[in-house]
């Protein structure tokens, strides 16, 4: 279980696909009855979650659990608000 | 085939392959791709993906610098996006499945991800729409860069297909290589509509859905007569439409029209004069061919819109010129910079979005806001004024302090350029356009400040009416017609009849027989309309006396509705041109 204070949002989701490709783990977030792949950050951003948002984890392979400390550290460390200015 | 229904904005027929313009003016030339080359496609967007990639890595690199590792972050986030294993797997399989060209495919899943997004109820999703967008803007321009340079460069004659054009976009067309042009949104008096109608390209638009039945490359039929869209018309309808298009290609065409040496006068013996509203320099000669007694409105956004730069007073000078030399002694009235924020933005300023651009920081009051850029253009029409009859108008003025803040700018320009020596004429008529309401209301203190009005009727009807031509759902409540207005024109009128200074319309209206009369019965006795209208307007004028339009005048005044008013105007035109087209 993880709870972002800040939501999951652009660079969580991307430092988390990140991570879980370096892995040999399968990881996967779900939110409700929606459950997202880790390796994919799309994927990670459609579960809807925003700041304090309950997130359940599930990892499987070797070293689960660094992978699920990994994890959680992202998420609750996750960086500065997400204003960021519009990209381009 | 299928046939489509939308508003007439430019007449003509043109026969041609569909250019399929998608809503941010990038081109996906084709949507479809033969299976044979669908690993070619596929192999085109890994590369285009692997390019964004690198791409955003490097921007993350140059601005962890500038702006810190938070921002520069995104980047590596929008990077970890284009590596995004699911992203991949769900686009090539709009490819191999769908076969749709890579473009294509990116544009349909982005845009699928971004409504997803948009669905989240409690909008905490909505803030990466940005992230996702840019990504299709990064990736198409890849992949559309590969295959060709920008519009403007198609060289092979094509119809331009889209969800709607910006004036820009439309001020890019080449007439020799743009052949017609139909879009889903849009309405009569839209400025793609005004362009379409310059640069003589036929056009409908307002016609609704129907890009998804559009491929690039698909035979397209753009009746611009009838506001009608073909898409893949059977052989019987292609004859046919062949022919047609043949038939306005004859070199009887309009430079031979009957009207072309009569002047317009009524039946009484009343001159009433025309004059063309033109864009471009090269619409001088044909304004001329029509019949035109001089150019009522010479626009000059032409000079700003798309340029790097903000146009040099030599460049703006020999534009004028050109136009005022062609034009010989007939008058030339030229608008100062008619744009919004929404459209342009000077190169020397920093831009803003406004919320609501339509009552913003447009036309004069951006001149005003940002003199160096007003100063140019006004040295430019005085230096060009010697070469001609020149006239100066400044459009969207809403108060007499904006009009005499224009009119001490211009006497400075004046003195600036006596003291430099350079000669100008000293008595260039000063106009103003009357399209704001409070303008009209206050028309008989401005009439003290100028020359002539020019009621520019499009964007009065818009002020008065609350109503944006564009937006077709509240486009019935814009009306020329409505009883506001024309009590608005006949304000008007009146103020510059009684302090004598000329008045003229040059809105859409004035290049509506079915307004000929009306207009004519308040007063105006110079109307200003695209050019090709013209020879109608002038075989209009030779019907009426003024009698009996300054009866309809009247009475068209005491009607209550815009339905009302053209009701009672149609019948007027069928009973004195019953031949004319209402």
């Amino acid at each position: 279980m993880a709870n972002p204070p800040l939501g999951l949002h652009l660079r969580p989701a991307n430092a988390i696909a990140k991570l879980v490709r370096r892995t040999k783990c399968v990881v996967t977030v779900a939110l409700g009855d929606k459950v997202a792949d880790g390796r994919s950050p799309s994927d990670l951003l459609m579960l809807f979650a925003p700041p304090g948002t309950e997130l359940i984890l599930e990892v499987v392979g070797d070293d689960a659990a660094e992978a699920v400390e990994a994890v959680i550290a992202i998420l609750t460390a996750a960086g500065e608000a997400d204003e960021h200015p519009p990209a381009s | 085939m299928e046939i489509r229904r939308g508003i007439a904005v430019s007449e003509g027929v043109a026969i041609g392959p569909a250019l399929v313009l998608d809503t941010e003016g990038v081109r996906i030339e084709a949507r479809f791709v033969p299976a044979k080359q669908v690993d070619g496609e596929v192999e085109r967007l890994h590369a285009a993906l692997g390019t964004a990639a690198a791409a955003a890595r490097v921007r993350q690199q140059s601005l962890t610098a500038a702006l810190g590792q938070d921002i520069a972050d995104i980047f590596d986030a929008h990077g970890g996006l284009y590596e995004d294993p699911k992203i991949h797997a769900a686009i090539e399989a709009l490819i191999r499945g769908q076969l749709f060209s890579a473009e294509y495919a990116v544009s349909r899943y982005i845009r699928g991800y971004v409504k997803r997004l948009d669905a989240d109820a409690s909008g905490w999703a909505a803030r990466f729409r940005a992230d996702f967008l840019d990504l299709e803007k990064q990736l198409l321009a890849t992949l559309v860069g590969e295959r060709g340079g920008p519009l403007v460069t198609t060289g092979s004659p094509v119809i331009v297909v889209a969800h709607d054009l910006t004036p820009s976009e439309t001020a890019q067309f080449d007439p020799k290589t743009v052949h017609a042009m139909a879009t889903e949104s849009g309405g009569a008096t839209s400025h793609t509509a005004i362009l379409a109608g310059a640069l003589e390209i036929p056009a409908v638009v307002g016609v609704g859905k129907f890009l998804t039945d559009v491929s690039g490359g698909d035979t397209v039929i753009v009746d611009g007569t009838q506001g009608l869209v073909i898409i893949d018309p059977d052989d019987a309808t292609l004859r046919k439409y062949e022919l047609l298009r043949r038939a306005q290609l004859s070199p009887s065409g309009v430079h031979r029209l009957p009207t072309r040496n009569i002047p317009a006068v009524t039946r009484d013996g009343v001159r009433v004069y025309l004059h063309g509203n033109i864009e471009f320099p090269a619409e001088a000669r044909p304004c001329l061919d029509r019949g035109a007694d001089g150019v009522g409105l010479y626009r000059t956004e032409f000079l700003y819109v798309n340029k790097a730069h903000d146009p040099t007073e030599e460049e703006q000078y020999e534009a004028y010129r050109a136009v005022l030399t062609e034009l010989g002694s007939r008058p030339v009235v030229i608008r100062t910079l008619d744009l919004g924020g929404d459209k342009f933005v000077p190169a020397t300023s920093v831009a803003t979005t406004e919320k609501n651009p339509f009552l913003g920081l447009r036309s004069v009051r951006l001149c005003l806001r940002n003199l160096p850029l007003f100063k140019t253009q006004l040295r430019a029409i005085l230096r060009a004024s010697v070469h001609g009859d020149a006239r100066v108008m400044f459009p969207m003025i809403s108060t007499v302090m904006e009009l005499r803040q224009c009119r001490s700018i211009w006497r400075e320009v004046q003195e600036d350029l006596e003291e430099a020596g350079i000669p100008y004429k000293h008595d260039v008529p000063i106009g103003t356009m009357i399209e704001v309401p409070s303008a009209a209301l206050v028309a008989d203190v401005l009439a003290k400040q100028v020359n002539f009005f020019s009621i520019g009727t499009n964007d009065l009807v818009q002020y008065t009416l609350a109503a944006d031509r564009n937006n077709e759902t509240v486009a019935g409540l814009y009306n020329a017609a409505d009883p506001a207005v024309l009590k608005l024109i006949a304000m008007v009128v009146k103020a510059a009849a009684d302090a004598k200074v000329e008045v003229t319309v040059c809105g859409e209206m004035s290049g509506e027989p079915m307004f000929t009369a009306l207009l004519l019965g308040l007063g105006i006795r110079t109307l200003s309309a695209t050019p090709r209208k013209i020879p109608e307007l002038k075989r209009t004028i030779r019907a009426l006396s003024m009698p009996d339009v300054q009866k309809l005048a009247a009475e068209a005044l005491r009607l209550e509705t815009a339905r009302e008013v053209n009701a009672f105007l149609t019948a007027h035109l069928k009973r004195t041109l019953p031949d004319a087209e209402v």
